[in-house]
């Protein structure tokens, strides 16, 4: 189904479940590994999947259509990630690196969690970029998002974003020489 | 070692059934939020928030200002007042009211003996001898 043809059935009660359905069943998988791959753990991509579709649903009706419906999906998406991790920082009093080590133990560790060790290391490796960072080079590197569609998601301007891109991918290939 | 070198794979796995079991538990979720949608007085209530907020600031600091200046209006008063009074009344009152004076207090004033109070200057030596036993001084410690 359409996003636009979504957007008409939401807007009627009677077929705003089905709508809305739809729009998870084709949105959740991007979704999720967008989280995942930002906070790691199952479970917590998990809640945060949840809480983004729970969003959506309260503010679809005020969505203006002059964003494209996956653009403002995934912006919901970020802010959830990034206030996340935000706040797992605060609430246990971690500096940035001890952050950095729990979640690289959890891909060492987690049964979730299966690759070669050179994909484990790369993922290691983006762990100790700033999380903005982090997403930046997640969107364009594994969702194959286009520099403009980014730009529209966290709001920069495309040559700031391949700037950041840039320095995270020069970034990780020396962390990767090093370790 | 380069990016390119790395073959892009999804290390990362979900529980078997997860995106199957995943849409029935955002829309039970849902069922439970009430209507689903945010309720338009909500939606009218968040650009009326921030219209009020600097409203309120300009009413504290409004409040504030106002205050303030009726503290100094109150001041001037007084000082006014004070200025009216001849430093002979002022120690007068002083001398009748049950206000424990020093003698540094009449200094701070340079009053010429004139400007005393008679009740204050005009003292027999008997009347003082009386007062001073009234304190009975010999009990006080120093």
């Amino acid at each position: 189904m359409e996003d636009n043809e979504i957007l008409e059935k939401f807007a009627s009660p009677d077929s705003r479940n089905m709508a809305f359905n739809q729009l998870i069943r084709k949105y959740q998988q991007k979704i999720y590994w967008h989280i995942r791959k930002m906070v790691i753990d199952h479970d917590d991509a998990d809640d945060l999947t949840q809480e983004v579709f729970i969003k959506v649903w309260k503010n679809l009706e005020n969505f203006r259509q002059d964003a494209q419906l996956y653009t403002w999906v995934y912006r919901i998406a970020t802010n959830e990630c990034l206030t996340f991790l935000s706040s797992k920082r605060k609430r246990f009093f971690l500096p940035i690196l001890d952050i950095t080590e729990e979640l690289a133990n959890k891909i060492d560790t987690s049964p979730e969690i299966s690759g070669d060790e050179i994909q484990l290391k790369l993922q290691k490796a983006l762990l100790r970029l700033p999380d903005k960072q982090r997403l930046v080079f997640n969107m364009r590197y594994y969702d194959e998002l286009k520099y403009e569609e980014i730009s529209e998601i966290l709001g920069t301007s495309v040559g700031a974003l391949k700037a950041s891109y840039h320095l995270a991918a020069k970034k990780i290939e020396e962390f990767l020489k090093n370790d | 070692m380069k990016l390119n070198n790395i073959p892009k794979h999804n290390i990362y796995k979900v529980p078997e059934g997860y995106f199957d079991r995943l849409p029935q538990q955002v829309m039970e979720r849902t069922a439970h939020q009430g209507a689903g949608v945010a309720s338009p007085a909500f939606s009218y209530w968040k650009p009326v928030r921030l219209a009020l907020a600097p409203l309120v600031l300009l009413l504290l600091f409004g409040s504030v200002f106002f205050l303030n200046m009726q503290q100094e209006q109150k001041q001037v008063d007084i000082n006014a007042y004070a200025t009216v009074l001849a430093d002979t009344e002022i120690v007068a009152y002083l001398s009748t009211a049950y206000v424990d004076l020093e003698t540094s207090d009449f200094e701070e004033l340079n009053l010429t003996k004139q400007e005393l109070t008679s009740d204050f200057i005009n003292i027999s030596p008997e009347t003082a001898e009386k007062e001073l036993e009234y304190y009975q001084l010999s009990n006080l410690n120093y």
